[in-house]
């Protein structure tokens, strides 16, 4: 059950009379989406359009020796195939974004190799699934049939597929240019972590580390582009989240004279940052559009997704943690070795780098030191997934605090409770230079240990051990930061607002919409904001020729920057609608009201549309206050006053501006015979400040957690020694079904965001942050008689049924028993 | 995936190498074999279904007889792609002798990438067995009673 609101609504879900933001009116885009009305990249459509199949490397480490494509071309319905050696001259290496190539020049604190890398494979193909050769057919089946006659011969090369192992020196290099498989290393401390060290009684070391998954979206990525000669302009329609950056791209790409380029994304079946803008095929397939002057599509199948798009979290932490007697927390150290993979998307450094900020969680430690390598491995590249590399440290921090429990025989809810950030504390400057907003951290841990009934369940659990049921009980309590400045394009957000004659407003704004239905959030701000009816406003959005430069759909940053330069420009288009009815009505200004698309006047009866002010405001100009420019039309940039981009001399950095939390609490049963995992109940509390919209929340959160359990229990990519992805689909790549995903209670607390002005912060990320340690915790707690440690994921059965074989003592039965008992 | 084993043919040791060592006799024995073309003496490239139950097709895999002893070794290596995958392998024979016969002690490596690794995982394995093991037993009895 969740906590919102239930207010009278009308027919569509909006309260009658009442704000609407607070509220949970209906999604606008509801019935299309469910209907199947929607129109997807992959659903569009032009005459003459051709299909592009790409020939991906077998081989995870390899020479490129030859590649013939000669019978392919000579394939009936086949217009032409390109391999690495046959791209244009004008045709460049992707390039690094801005953002990275500030840092470029190396520091102490910061050094990157961002590798440069082409469209297709030159030389050396580096990763399963790296693209080194394109098709582009009359049909979708012939254009993958062609494949098949491609002759390409490689000499295999050793892979390296460990990260650690990839540091040594024997190691095969991935790029022997940089001449090291180190692409990233970056440091960061705050206070005197040595001192901290010197006075602890007790310091703990422990190695922690996260496994490789993804996101799998529903749907896979796809792009169609066509090429008008007629006016030089490449419009691209593809599942990005980044539609500026994205063009950006294609023309710093495809450098031809005076080309044009418009970005366009249709609709995005869930993109979890898989649908960045650094992709090859996103440029690769405007190229191929340009060269044979048709349109063409491409649509990634789910095999290729699990190979070509971006992998995640695949992390190992070496701690070590300086405490008092009382589990305080003294100092923090952590050396992370992030697999990288190919590490060809820019994303990735941002993802690995953050990891190194966030370890200290929603705890008070200030003296702490953080080193971060990210290192390049033979595999696919890593990249955004939801929670930006900021789940790997929330995962740890929340192990480490039950390691720190168990190790000096405290209670963890009370280690946390002596180390959470004080409410009082607020705004609380990090260690790593990030302001906390705001939180109450001990007030959504007792929120959520009510709603799950801890004691109740600490009495089942003495219970079931005496009956030889292993039950345990985890706790999580996470911090998930939002709206990052991404070197600074991410730190404002850009709306146009315009008012027409007709009374409707068109909104547009900078990011897309990825299923988060952002134009009925934009609605309800609006509606509220401008007093006009809900239905009366509709938004634009990924579109790069009609909306606002922006860094796009990221980092939860919608309902942070760009909540707040809709509600702001709304409120400075209100002012001039205002302006004009207070002229026309020859009233004073502050007398006048807007409500369900009138002005009226407060002190009687007068009243006048938004339509005849509008109508005064385009066409009979002559009426409008004197030097008031004609138009209800307004472009708006919100500036984030919590970001900066600017690091110290300390790796400091204020990364990200809001800073959203949850705690969830999990009871688990772990069966011994099989190493399967049950959740008898799960828990979580979520505080996004104000919401805008509270079903749309607990939808985002549900999901959210979904995600974080297939990550905590069920959700690997493996890879063999040889660098073979051994998951390349959903019969190996275990995402939960309805039949994995428990009931969860969702519950909410609310501490308003105190820099933004609604009130507002991110959500919808959160929720992949707390199962993986919460349920980590909980096997853990079950399986403690047993003297079982968790330190990596996931749990799969047979990964626990592995460590309770080697922890177990088997009784004359043959079932598992304990000493304790 | 790395096999081996061990077995003894009733015929003299030269007879043993001398067929071992010629590309059309011993390429016609693989199995699932849909052609074969000789190229050379030493070299030859056969088309064989590869793969388990679905996920299977057709391959072109070229083979080389790339080192040789008279009469107490022979290596051949195979590279070939196909279905978004590829083969790569070694077998090598070591012969001695063994009273009036042959005892031929073999070992293989194979590596398969791309999709079908993907796909078929773990159960390659025991598909790569079973053909490796019926290689051999055609490969014995061929050689026995051969002229």
């Amino acid at each position: 059950m969740t906590e919102t609101e239930k207010a009278e609504v009308d027919g569509r879900g909006s309260p009658i009379g009442g704000r609407l933001v607070g509220s949970s009116p209906r999604r606008k885009d509801s019935p299309e989406a469910l209907t199947g009305k929607a129109t997807y990249t992959g659903d569009i459509h032009f005459p003459a359009m051709l299909y592009a199949a790409i020939y991906r490397s077998p081989y995870a480490h390899a020479r490129i020796r030859s590649v013939d494509l000669s019978r392919a071309l000579a394939s009936p319905g086949v217009v032409a195939a390109l391999s690495g050696d046959d791209l244009p001259n004008f045709v460049n290496p992707i390039q690094a974004s801005g953002e990275y190539r500030l840092e470029r020049s190396g520091s102490t604190i910061v050094r990157m190799h961002p590798p440069i890398h082409s469209l297709l494979a030159v030389d050396k193909v580096r990763f399963v699934g790296e693209p080194v050769a394109v098709v582009v057919a009359s049909d979708p089946y012939r254009a993958e049939d062609a494949l098949e006659l491609i002759d390409a011969d490689f000499e295999m090369l050793r892979a390296v597929v460990d990260a650690e192992e990839a540091m040594k020196k024997e190691s095969p290099l991935v790029y022997e240019d940089l001449g090291e498989n180190v692409l990233l290393y970056a440091f960061v401390s705050g206070g005197d972590v040595e001192k901290a060290f010197r006075k602890a009684p007790h310091v703990f070391k422990e190695t922690i580390k996260s496994s490789r998954f993804t996101g799998t979206p529903i749907e896979p990525r796809a792009v169609v582009a066509r090429y008008d000669p007629g006016t030089h302009l490449l419009e691209v329609w593809a599942t990005t989240q980044n539609v500026h950056l994205q063009e950006e791209q294609i023309q710093q790409t495809i450098a031809l004279p005076g080309l044009k380029v418009r970005v366009i994304v249709s609709r995005l079946g869930g993109a979890f940052g898989q649908k960045g803008y650094g992709h090859q095929e996103n440029t690769l397939i405007p190229l191929l559009a340009y060269l044979v002057k048709k349109p063409v599509k491409w649509v990634e199948t789910r095999s290729e997704h699990m190979v070509g798009t971006n992998h995640a979290r695949e992390q190992v932490h070496h701690l070590e943690v300086a405490v008092e007697n009382d589990g305080t927390i003294l100092g923090l150290k952590d050396r992370i070795v992030a697999d990288m993979g190919s590490g060809y998307l820019n994303s990735g450094f941002s993802t690995v780098r953050v990891s190194s900020l966030f370890v200290t969680g929603v705890y008070r430690i200030q003296n702490y030191e953080g080193q971060i390598f990210g290192v390049a491995t033979n595999k696919t590249c890593y990249g955004p997934h939801r929670g930006f590399g900021k789940a790997e440290p929330a995962y740890v921090i929340e192990r480490l605090i039950d390691i720190v429990a168990r190790k000096l025989r405290l209670d963890p809810i009370e280690i946390r409770r002596r180390n959470f950030i004080r409410p009082e504390e607020f705004p609380y400057q990090n260690a790593t230079g990030s302001r906390y907003d705001s939180g109450d951290y001990e007030k959504i841990l007792d929120k959520a240990l009510k709603l799950a009934d801890y004691p109740h369940w600490r009495k089942e659990q003495e219970k079931a051990r005496k009956e030889g049921r292993w039950i345990g009980i985890g706790i999580a309590v996470v911090v998930e930061p939002t709206s990052t400045h991404r070197g600074g394009v991410g730190s404002y957000y850009g709306v146009r607002m315009r008012v027409e004659p007709s009374g409707n407003v068109w909104v547009f704004i900078c990011g897309n919409d990825d299923g988060t239905g952002h134009d009925t959030v934009v609605s309800q701000i609006v509606a509220d904001e401008l007093g006009f009816p809900f239905e009366n406003v509709n938004t634009v959005e990924g579109d790069s020729l009609l909306c606002p430069y922006g860094s796009g759909s990221h980092s939860s940053r919608f309902a942070v920057v760009g909540t707040s330069a809709v509600m702001l420009a709304a409120r400075k288009l209100k002012e001039k609608i205002l302006a004009i009815a207070s002229a026309l009505l020859k009233v004073d200004y502050n007398s006048l009201a807007i409500k369900a698309g009138k002005i009226r006047v407060a002190t009687d009866s007068r009243e006048i549309s938004i339509q005849d002010v509008a109508r005064v405001a385009y066409s009979t100009v002559h009426r409008l206050p004197p030097g008031m420019e004609p138009g209800l039309e307004i472009l708006y940039h919100y500036r984030d006053p919590n970001v900066s981009p600017n690091v110290d001399e300390r790796g400091r950095v204020a990364q990200y501006s809001t800073f959203p939390y949850a705690a969830d609490v999990a009871v688990v049963e772990v069966d011994p015979g099989t190493g399967k995992v049950h959740i008898h109940k799960y828990v979580s509390v979520h505080d996004c400040g104000n919401m805008i919209n509270p079903s749309e929340v607990a939808g985002q959160h549900m999901g959210a957690l979904a995600h974080g359990i297939g990550g905590a229990l069920y959700e690997e990519l493996l890879y063999d020694e040889t660098g073979q992805p051994l998951v390349q689909n959903f019969k190996d790549y275990l995402v939960p079904t309805a039949v994995e995903v428990p009931h969860v209670e969702l519950g909410h607390t609310i501490t308003p965001a105190p820099f933004t002005p609604g009130g507002f912060k991110g959500a919808g990320e959160t929720g992949t942050v707390s199962p993986p340690p919460c349920l980590a915790n909980a096997v853990e707690d079950a399986l403690r008689p047993l003297g079982v440690e968790i330190r990596t994921l996931p749990l799969k059965p047979n990964f626990v049924w592995e460590m309770l074989r080697s922890a177990q003592i088997r009784t004359d039965t043959g079932r598992l028993g304990s000493e304790a008992g | 995936m790395k096999l081996q084993g061990k077995f003894a043919i009733k015929r003299p040791r030269e007879a043993v190498y001398r067929f071992l060592v010629n590309p059309e006799r011993c390429g016609r024995l693989l199995p699932d074999l849909q052609s074969l073309e000789v190229l050379s003496p030493r070299s030859f490239k056969a088309v064989l279904r590869v793969g388990i139950s679905f996920i299977k097709g057709p391959m072109q895999i070229q083979f080389e007889l790339f080192e040789s002893e008279e009469y107490t070794m022979a290596r051949y290596k195979g590279k070939g792609m196909g279905m978004g995958s590829f083969v790569e392998l070694q077998v090598g024979f070591h012969l001695s002798e063994e009273g009036d016969g042959t005892e031929i002690t073999w070992q293989g490596v194979a590596q398969v990438g791309g999709r079908l690794a993907a796909m078929a995982g773990g159960l390659l394995q025991p598909v790569v067995e079973k053909n490796a093991g019926a290689f051999i037993e055609t490969l014995k009895k061929e050689i026995e009673s051969a002229a």
